[in-house]
């Protein structure tokens, strides 16, 4: 089992240029703890306009901060918005080359398509074609550095012959992974051999029939190993609060997830305005309304979230692995709805009593 | 700090709820329906939606008709709304506030069954091969809307979220759930384009900022459409979860 983080850089109205230095400052330190506590990620969110939910507008700096500021820890650059309007292929595949080099090959590299409309028609994106953007970028960003001279005549960009500078450290491409939330999603992942970096909350009975059906496809998939190396990673999303008393660990853990979900409910999700077979689903409004729905006898904790004691969180994962999941990408705060040193609390106690018992190796510095 | 609503329920233009409210849902009425979303001032959004309602991020002003066809059990008529996009908890939800209705019957029967206002207007929704107009009319002209270059796209691509609209229950204000239940047999989308919108008419003199900046999205479908009877109301003074309670229990 591994274990990450997922920094959204979330930051309360009224966002004061104090108050995002303040969220930006602690999400270098959290990585920082992550990394001396053995944690196998931290991830860098890309979002663009969604205020309060995330200030995360230029990943590629921060991780590039974190390239020097940590060792071990593998730097997640996700998920870049394989949009034109939004990133030029050839800029993707140049950041995330150079950010490798700076990280000794430790990136990662997460895409997607974004699912709101306040970050697309921000940029006039056109929804019905970012499915399509996506899985061109997905084929030629590889080959782009695998290639002396890269051209591309396309459908959603065209690029004439170039030389694509630098190249990463990790050949042929450092993992590549896809944000899942729209069922099908999936499948898109396996039919092209990307990682699963599961970006919403669900319960374990729907990700288990998923996830079979991602390995299925996985199990029969051919690359070109020229071009491609294969990731056949499930990482799932979840809340993070570890503490000795249950009762509190719920309050304190049921107000990081209400949290999150409040600030997620601000953003225009395309779906819900945008007249597109494109985007099929409300991404992750369906969830946050079946937690509604459990909210009274669980404080509004999600089914499935990793808050309560140790043993609790032990369990929780263990059923989580039970289902196929490889890895879990934690959110410890949100909007710094937790105090900054209550969150690190949290992650250490679950680095003491938590990680050692499913994941054999793990360097715990209590206190750390 | 929350993004909520900030506007209080004015009860002179909220409609009564009371014993008169309908027991069942309407018969299936064939109709036309446009929709058309348009990007608005998110401040503007703020101040006309109650604080148990909160606003997206952009703001949304969703205009919609139908044109119900003359087979249907009432005959035919015509309704304009226009609201805005917001969240009740975490619910997508349509915030009516302002609406029109072409025949005097039909709006009389609408307020006192459904507490749903509405003004008598003259509604016009007129297709033509490149674009559908919708324009109303009430002394002048307070709508003039279109959905551009319509094409056709699968019927499965359109989306209704459930409205809400301002009501009093039991002395009290309150906001309904106004639930219509669509079968799409046929679905057209197109580019939305608002030229004429009289803020004063549709926020009943609220404001004069309403407006419509940029366009997102419209759909023109046929479809079946049935109207459910009301059966949630919102406290609506509370802010970031919305308080959900029967209407049977509130009017009994």
């Amino acid at each position: 089992m591994k274990f990450g983080l997922f920094l959204e850089l979330s930051v309360s109205r009224p966002a004061t240029p104090e108050a995002e230095a303040r969220v930006f400052r602690h999400s270098v330190q959290d990585a920082v703890l992550a990394d001396k506590l053995g944690f196998d990620h931290v991830w860098v969110v890309e979002h663009h306009f969604l205020a309060e939910y995330s200030h995360s507008g230029a990943p590629e700096v921060l991780l590039g901060a974190l390239a020097t500021a940590t060792k071990q820890i593998r730097l997640g650059h996700g998920v870049v918005v394989c949009v034109p309007e939004i990133n030029h292929p050839v800029r993707v595949a140049e950041r995330i080359a150079v950010l490798d080099i700076l990280s000794d090959g430790r990136v990662d590299f997460g895409t997607g398509r974004s699912s709101t409309w306040t970050e697309l028609g921000g940029f006039y994106g056109d929804p019905d074609t970012t499915k399509q953007s996506w899985s061109e970028y997905v084929e030629t960003i590889p080959r782009m550095w695998n290639s002396p001279l890269f051209s591309h005549q396309g459908v959603t960009f065209s690029i004439p012959e170039r030389q694509i500078l630098p190249r990463p450290i990790q050949l042929p491409h450092p993992p590549m992974w896809v944000a899942v939330s729209s069922p099908g999603t999936e499948i898109d992942a396996a039919e092209r051999g990307l990682g699963w970096l599961g970006v919403n909350f669900s319960g374990y009975d729907a990700l288990a029939v998923r996830i079979e059906k991602y390995r299925a496809i996985q199990a029969e998939l051919e690359l070109d190993p020229a071009f491609r190396r294969q990731n056949n990673t499930v990482y799932t999303v979840n809340f993070l609060y570890c503490h000795e008393d249950a009762d509190y660990a719920a309050e304190r853990g049921g107000r990081l997830a209400t949290e999150f979900q409040y600030l997620a409910d601000q953003n225009l999700h395309t779906r819900e305005v945008v007249v597109t077979p494109a985007y099929p689903t409300l991404g992750g409004i369906p969830t946050i309304a079946q937690r509604d729905a459990g909210s009274e006898k669980s404080k509004g904790v999600p089914e499935g979230a990793c808050v309560g004691t140790p043993d609790q969180i032990v369990e929780t994962i263990e059923r989580w692995q039970s289902i196929g999941v490889d890895g879990i990408n934690f959110i410890i705060n949100s909007a710094e709805c937790l105090d900054a040193e209550e969150a690190r609390r949290s992650i250490n106690l679950f680095a003491e009593k938590v990680a050692p018992r499913l994941k054999p190796g793990v360097v715990t510095l209590a206190g750390a | 700090m929350p993004l909520d609503g900030l506007n209080q329920i004015d009860r002179s233009r909220a409609g009564q709820l009371g014993q008169a409210v309908a027991r069942r849902p309407t018969a299936s009425m064939p109709a036309t329906v446009l929709q058309l979303a348009m990007e608005a001032p998110i401040e503007l959004c703020r101040e006309l939606l109650p604080p148990a309602l909160h606003p997206l991020t952009p703001g949304v002003l969703v205009i919609m008709a139908y044109e119900v066809a003359a087979t249907a059990e009432r005959g035919s008529f015509r309704t304009v709304e226009v609201g805005i996009q917001c969240r009740a908890g975490a619910r997508a939800r349509r915030y009516v506030l302002g609406a029109a209705i072409d025949d005097p019957t039909v709006a009389a029967d609408m307020e006192s069954r459904w507490g749903y206002r509405s003004t008598v207007a003259d509604i016009k929704l007129q297709r033509r091969y490149e674009r559908i107009d919708l324009t109303v009319e009430s002394g002048r002209t307070v709508l003039q809307a279109s959905l551009l270059a319509p094409m056709p796209v699968t019927p499965s691509a359109v989306l209704y979220v459930g409205g809400l609209r301002p009501v009093i229950a039991a002395g009290q204000p309150w906001i309904a759930q106004f639930e219509r239940v669509f079968e799409i047999s046929r679905a057209d989308r197109g580019r939305p384009a608002v030229t004429e919108l009289d803020s004063g008419f549709w926020t009943d003199g609220e404001t004069d900022g309403l407006k419509a900046t940029e366009p997102i999205s419209g759909s023109f479908t046929r479809a079946d459409v049935t109207l459910n009877p009301t059966r949630f109301l919102i406290e609506p003074g509370r802010s970031r979860a919305a308080d959900t309670r029967r209407l049977a229990d509130v009017i009994g």
